[in-house]
């Protein structure tokens, strides 16, 4: 399965449009971490708890983008794109999304 | 009577009032001394490792734009990127309250944010470098704050980059 945020493939050609895939997560933020990360607040400095949250929930929303597009039977994702949303107070919601397509060697 | 012994229960009050206004006040300038003082830290030993990083993966270009040329190769997992979240320390914090009452630059967000935003491109670079790649096209930086605090002082900020990965570019790399 390739991913791209490109609308072009290079050295590829798009035979078939499967139309638009996508994934998401809801993640809140685990209390402990967010002790953790009011203590950090006060000498600043990365959130690695936070960074590791938000890596996994993207690689989460993905991972259901790219099985969706698998169901459909492509082997190309292409301008895959993301957005966030905050749900509620704590709490955010992020999607992944991009058109399935069948790609083919030129 | 009773009058008189509610007054001095007021009174009483007031004098525990006050001193944990003190206790408070001293806990607060504490923190903003300690911020002052690890953030400083902090931000110098993080603009050394991106200076150093920065060094070490110029030979990965980025591009901005959409289309890929021709000739470019895509690596095996083209779709590349890299994240931080992170949050500046309370005496810039405290800062910036004051800085809101005047209006102008708030040179300390500014700082944090082109740091987070270096360290996303260095971390995109280096997931880039796994994948056995020498330029990122259509490279996108996406923004957003997590939490803001008291008096919206504490900035917490997510830079996320992207971008998709390929071989080599027509163009030469810098040595």
């Amino acid at each position: 399965m390739i991913l791209s945020n490109t609308e072009m493939l290079p050295g590829k050609k798009i035979v078939k449009h499967l139309g638009l895939v996508q994934g998401s997560t809801v993640q809140s933020k685990h209390f402990g971490r967010d002790i953790m990360a009011g203590l950090k607040n006060i000498v600043g400095g990365e959130l690695k708890g936070y960074t590791e949250l938000l890596e996994d929930a993207r690689n989460t929303a993905m991972y259901r983008m790219e099985e969706e597009a698998k169901i459909l039977g492509a082997n190309a994702v292409i301008n895959v794109r993301f957005t966030t949303t905050s749900v509620t107070q704590g709490a955010a919601e992020l999607l992944a999304y991009g058109s399935a397509v069948v790609v083919q060697d030129i | 009577m009773d009058f008189l012994n509610l007054i001095e229960d007021f009174e009483h009050i007031k004098e525990i009032d006050y001193r944990f206004f003190i206790l408070g006040f001293g806990i607060s300038i504490l923190f903003l001394i300690l911020g002052y003082v690890f953030g400083k830290i902090a931000e110098e030993s993080h603009l050394k490792s991106l200076e150093k990083g920065e060094k070490e993966f110029r030979d990965i270009l980025l591009f901005s734009s959409k289309s890929i040329p021709e000739s470019g190769q895509l690596v095996k997992e083209p779709f590349v990127m890299g994240m931080v979240v992170i949050s500046h320390d309370s005496f810039s914090g405290f800062i910036a309250i004051i800085r809101k009452l005047l209006g102008g630059e708030i040179k300390g967000y500014e700082k944090l944010v082109s740091r987070a935003r270096r360290e996303a491109i260095l971390r995109l670079k280096k997931n880039a470098r796994k994948q056995g790649s020498k330029a990122v096209y259509n490279l996108r930086i996406e923004t957003s704050s997590i939490s803001k605090g008291q008096f919206n002082s504490i900035v917490t900020v997510e830079l996320f980059a992207y971008g998709t990965a390929i071989e080599k570019t027509p163009y030469e790399n810098p040595a």
